[in-house]
């Protein structure tokens, strides 16, 4: 039986928390949302709370879901994040990879994207847990996947 | 005044009132598909 995921949503705007919480919980009764306005105090309820997986906005007014990842990605180099966002450009996908999300899902018209996006996170979460009870039975060491370089890594 | 759809992205948005878990929201940017296909969706919830 599949385990419940808990997922903190973090955007700027009160409707779209509710939206997103309401759909998400609605398409896959698995999963729990629970919603945050300041992405500056992700980290700290990561450490807090049972949390399995970040969905974030792009653009919010204090700190940018980039940057967001970033700073989660300091201390927890693996843990599952997406950046849900409605900003287009295939620079806004370099950048978020190089920010080091876990997936990128960009929103539609309409609500089909809600049901993609609980699809990601289901499988986000279980790529996670999979290699958590693998590196628990020491079939993988405690650091796998190694880390790559970062484009802002790599000196000239 | 124009403005963005806070769902997609859309720059064609209205203002909407939207009712969501018991919360009302005041002028929620929508365009208009977006706006017809969420309040279906609650509708059927």
């Amino acid at each position: 039986m599949f385990q419940d995921i808990n997922v903190l949503h973090v955007d700027d705007d009160p409707a779209i928390r509710d939206l997103t919480a309401e759909f998400l919980e609605t398409v896959d009764d698995s999963i729990s949302v629970r919603s945050e306005a300041d992405p500056s105090t992700v980290p700290t309820r990561i450490d807090a709370e049972p949390i399995d997986c970040v969905v974030s906005d792009y653009r919010m007014p204090e700190l940018d879901g980039l940057e967001l990842c970033r700073r989660i990605r300091d201390d927890r180099p693996w843990f599952p994040f997406i950046l849900f966002t409605s900003v287009r450009g295939e620079e806004v996908v370099e950048a978020a990879m190089d920010a080091g999300v876990t997936d990128y899902l960009r929103k539609e018209t309409g609500t089909h994207h809600y049901t993609l996006l609980a699809n990601r996170i289901t499988l986000a979460v279980s790529r996670r847990r999979a290699v958590g009870r693998l590196q628990e039975a020491g079939a993988l060491p405690p650091e796998w996947p190694p880390r790559t370089a970062r484009a802002d890594d790599v000196q000239d | 005044m124009e403005c963005d759809c806070v769902n997609c992205g859309a720059p064609d948005a209205r203002r909407y009132e939207l009712t969501v878990r018991n919360t009302d929201h005041d002028e929620v940017p929508l365009c208009e598909q977006c706006h017809a296909a969420i309040t279906e969706e609650l509708a059927e919830e």
